[in-house]
């Protein structure tokens, strides 16, 4: 099933950073930390609620460590849009471990009549950038250059 | 915070210079030009603390130095520049960002701004079609082939003139005449290949523009006379960089110069600082990724500027004779560049890093054109697009203390969500239309995160510049229309 971008919003909170955008994610396990992270992130691109599910296509990334993982993983999603302009609007973690990732991503081709597009993001930073586990699950904190 | 091993003290050295002594592990003193208000605005920021962790760069030379538009970044921080030794010092792509080469173009017209003024509305329209802006935008000119894409990493603005955007003199008014020699095609991975092909001729978002502007104010006469501006006269201004291309170099290199730190025996405070030095073959591969990013955003702007013409043209109804169309300059403000520099008396050979800050070479710097020569090399500041913007002209003062190096734009007071919030229920294109500014924009969220309350007065780091002497003001410009991805 996965994640839907209007299942994500009560779990992240916005970072006030100066010239950028952050975010703080947070998730009982780690895979749906994955897909809420990905979904906040390409929530600042566009409205995600008028993205439709049409295409599924997958999505894997390897890394070592999970900060690592993770940058890869959100990387992936900007390089699907900025390469191949596909806009996810559901994410799916089907295999997760210290080293890898992989998955499913449901979305459409962006189009900028239909779609509301409030702006790029150039690129994940490594810049403060967390993966913990909590008492309750995960959090995670990613720094956005817009 | 990560960034800051023990709280920082900062001193009053200059009347506009405050300095960071070393400590922990800086390698030398850091200095923040600013002034009091300046740096009172960016005293509880964590900018202050990055300036700091440049200053652990491996073969770093003089300070680690900020510019008055300094603010929090990530890695360096906006208005950060190092200079770094070419031989036995690093290279970082956090002293570069992920947009690089993203610069400023001024170019000046044949036009009156004021008999512009009816027909902006027209215009806009014009320039929004013939210029696509953000996400999902296509270049207006077809997808380059992958030998196409590949001369074009090798030429820069020159591969642009040679398909009639533009003209061969903008080249002379381009730094670097708008190509890096050192460009390596062959070391930009496919995926960034595949970011950047079909974007050419595009904007960008954020803090990316296109602006029709009017000389306001000269300070200059003699100067700007030499750079064909007078007063009323309008003016072009193209704000942009090297778009997913540039983007996915730099990640590329952060990731590869993560693993390869330990290698090297480097450590630095933030990984986003991750270097390897200049000379290795991590080094190298990334110098001629960056330089081959730096080429695609020249080309970029140059592309850009010939849509703009068109757009001119088709909304006025006027052919060239009239628009006259000529760059005053172009300049990056993201970049790291080999440059000869005279440190503690001895001239040596650097790889200046300068991460929202601007190259400011004086007057008679063999690396200015013949007609440059005697001015000092023009530097494009832009501000919000509310109030102004600026042209400067380098100095000597600035060849003696940074580097070559002076400010970059206005820089940011308030985070983008606090400006939305500050934005909301206002009508933001009414706001600006009352100021006699024309918009359009592909989001209406994105412009008010870029309102003028969202940045510091240009004007007052323009005079923190120009009073310490590491540029000097020549003309200010008003905005009286705004394209925005």
């Amino acid at each position: 099933m996965g994640t839907r971008s209007s299942d994500v919003g009560p779990f992240v909170r916005e970072i006030e950073h100066t010239a950028d955008r952050g975010l703080e994610i947070e998730a009982p396990t780690l895979p749906l930390l994955f897909e809420r992270a990905g979904l906040a992130m390409l929530g600042l691109v566009a409205d995600l609620a008028r993205v439709e599910p049409r295409e599924r296509r997958p999505l894997g990334v390897e890394a070592e460590g999970r900060e690592e993982l993770l940058h890869d993983w959100l990387q992936a999603l900007l390089v699907a849009l900025g390469a191949n302009g596909f806009l996810a609007c559901e994410l799916e973690v089907e295999t997760m471990n210290g080293r890898c990732a992989r998955g499913t991503m449901r979305g459409e081709p962006v189009d900028p009549v239909r779609h509301d597009i409030h702006t790029e993001i150039k690129g994940v930073t490594y810049h403060q950038l967390a993966v913990r586990q909590t008492d309750g699950g995960w959090w995670a904190r990613v720094i956005f250059d817009v | 915070m990560s960034e800051a091993a023990a709280p920082l003290r900062l001193t009053r050295v200059g009347e506009y210079v405050w300095e960071i002594p070393r400590q922990g592990g800086m390698r030398v003193p850091a200095r923040v030009y600013a002034s009091e208000k300046l740096i009172g605005e960016v005293a509880d920021d964590p900018a202050l603390a990055q300036v700091a962790n440049v200053a652990h760069l491996p073969g770093i030379v003089g300070h680690a130095l900020a510019m008055p538009d300094i603010h929090w970044g990530y890695g360096f921080p906006i208005g950060g520049v190092a200079a770094v030794d070419a031989d036995e010092g690093v290279i970082t792509p956090g002293g570069i960002g992920f947009d690089v080469n993203c610069g400023v173009r001024l170019v000046r017209t044949g036009l009156d701004a004021a008999a512009l003024v009816p027909h902006l509305s027209r215009l806009g329209d014009a320039l929004f079609q013939a210029i696509p802006a953000g996400v999902g935008s296509k270049g207006a000119i077809p997808k380059l082939t992958l030998a196409e894409q590949k001369q074009l990493l090798a030429k820069g603005a020159r591969w642009a003139v040679a398909r009639d955007f533009g003209r061969e003199s903008d080249l002379e008014a381009t730094e670097e005449r708008g190509c890096l020699a050192a460009a390596d095609p062959g070391a930009v991975s496919e995926t960034a290949l595949e970011r950047g092909r079909p974007q050419l001729g595009t904007l960008g978002s954020g803090n990316h523009f296109l602006e029709v502007e009017e000389v306001a104010e000269i300070y200059d006469v003699q100067a700007a006379t030499a750079l064909g501006l007078h007063l009323g006269q309008a003016a072009v201004m193209i704000h942009s960089g090297s778009r997913g291309l540039g983007y996915q170099v730099c990640d590329d290199a952060l990731r590869s110069m993560g693993r390869a730190m330990e290698r090297h025996g480097i450590r630095v405070p933030d990984r986003q600082l991750a270097c390897v030095p200049l000379r290795s073959p991590e080094g190298q591969a990334y110098f001629g990724a960056m330089a081959a990013a730096a080429n695609f955003a020249w080309a970029n702007r140059q592309v850009m500027t010939g849509l703009a013409e068109q757009a001119f043209s088709t909304a006025l109804g006027v052919g060239p004779a009239t628009l006259r169309f000529a760059l005053v300059y172009d300049v990056c403000h993201n970049v790291a560049k080999i440059e000869e520099h005279v440190v503690d008396g001895r001239r040596r050979r650097l790889c200046v890093h300068r991460k929202g800050a601007t190259r400011a070479f004086g007057p008679g710097h063999p690396e200015l054109p013949p007609h440059l020569r005697p001015l000092g090399q023009p530097v494009i500041i832009p501000g919000d697009m509310g109030r102004y913007s600026f042209l400067l002209l380098g100095t000597a003062g600035a060849m003696a203390e940074t580097f070559g190096t002076t400010c970059h734009g206005a820089g940011r007071v308030m985070s983008r969500a606090q400006a939305k919030k500050a934005g909301r229920g206002l009508d933001l294109v009414g706001e600006l239309g009352k100021r006699g500014v024309t918009v359009r924009a592909q989001s209406l969220a994105g412009l008010a995160e870029e309102m003028p309350w969202a940045y510091k007065d240009v004007a007052d780091v323009v005079d923190v510049v120009d009073r310490a002497g590491i540029a000097r003001r020549i003309a200010r410009l008003r905005p009286l229309l705004v394209v925005k991805g």
